[in-house]
């Protein structure tokens, strides 16, 4: 039986490691989490796989999934390919918001011509409209039919 | 059998240093565990129907990883404020720290703010500390993810051989303070 009074113990280095790095470690765990999910049924294979696919040893795979290794971008688009998932997003952000104006009413009159004219069904006129929704930067988007007196909705 | 002290110069808190951890103390070990997000995962996926039960509200694996990954860092958090005497850290007892749940069982205790980022405020505890009582100090022996309401799953098992281990142990050498863990 021993007392060790003089020893720093073990949990305030590592507590402090982790405290003062939690951003990324955060982000390393988000990351396992989803790696362990496709790997889970068969652990011992696809930790082998990612090893060669990361040309790195299996006790960094180790670390990977445990969510304590800082990956670099490479290393994640390669875990990435060779499990056929994506790992990250991105969230949105102010370009790809439309240039439009958001309360501009596009107000489009669509006439036959008497040449070339196409009958069009209701999944087809759907389809217009979601196009059209696409392309006005998610702006909401309906066609009008005055004959049925009906709007159809992207 | 070894025990180290929590915290330096401070003999209310101690943990234990099994063998079978290659001698590193149980605290340090138990930080670690609910750090690895691979036994985090297969702990959820092997104990689902637990977190299934109203009781967790039916939160995915992802939530429940949070929820511990969260709890300890705070845990962590508050024993590095009094480990390094951090202001409002001075004198804090084991009291002061953990809520005595049932014999021997400990959870930390929550301040008046809720330490989870994620708004689950109906949510419970989810980490326990299981400790020996001396007459003037804790010995911290195990801890346990708890997403049941009684302690029969099996990964209750060795929380409760190595409390009886431990408690052998002190009868045996007549341990009943802290002066009996000092060489």
């Amino acid at each position: 039986m021993i007392m060790d009074r003089n020893t720093i113990p073990k949990w305030v280095e590592k507590a402090t490691f982790r405290k003062l790095n939690r951003k990324w470690l955060d982000y390393s765990s988000q990351i396992a989490r989803r790696i362990m999910s496709e790997i889970i049924h068969d652990k011992d294979n696809s930790q082998k796989k990612l090893a060669e696919a990361l040309e790195v040893s299996p006790q960094m795979v180790s670390k990977i999934i445990k969510g304590q290794e800082n990956l670099t971008l490479k290393s994640i688009a390669k875990i990435s390919d060779v499990l056929g998932i994506e790992l990250i997003t991105f969230p949105k952000y102010r370009y790809m918001e439309s240039t439009l104006p958001k309360n501009v009413l596009l107000k489009f009159n669509v006439t036959l011509d008497f040449v070339q004219f196409k009958v069009m069904d209701s999944e087809d006129l759907l389809n217009l409209a979601n196009n059209l929704a696409h392309h006005t930067g998610g702006n909401s988007v309906y066609i009008k039919n005055d004959v049925k007196n009906e709007k159809i909705y992207a | 059998m070894n025990f180290l002290t929590t915290f330096e110069n401070e003999d209310s808190l101690w943990s234990v240093c099994f063998d079978e951890h290659d001698g590193q103390d149980i605290l340090n070990y138990l930080f670690d565990l609910w750090d690895d997000v691979e036994h985090l995962t297969e702990f959820f996926e092997s104990n689902l129907v637990d977190l299934e039960e109203p009781y967790w509200q039916g939160i995915s694996i992802d939530t429940a990883i949070t929820l511990v990954q969260q709890e300890r860092q705070f845990l962590e958090d508050k024993l590095l404020c009094v480990y390094y005497k951090y202001a409002g850290c001075d004198n804090v007892k084991f009291e002061d720290l953990f809520s005595k749940l049932h014999k021997n069982e400990y959870a930390l205790k929550e301040s008046g703010k809720k330490f989870w980022k994620i708004k689950l405020d109906t949510m419970p505890q989810i980490l326990r500390l299981y400790a020996v009582e001396l007459e003037d100090c804790h010995i911290i022996v195990s801890g346990a993810i708890k997403i049941s309401k009684t302690m029969d799953r099996a990964h209750f098992l060795p929380v409760f051989a190595k409390l009886q281990q431990v408690q052998d142990f002190l009868n045996q050498e007549f341990i009943i303070s802290k002066d009996g863990l000092i060489e």
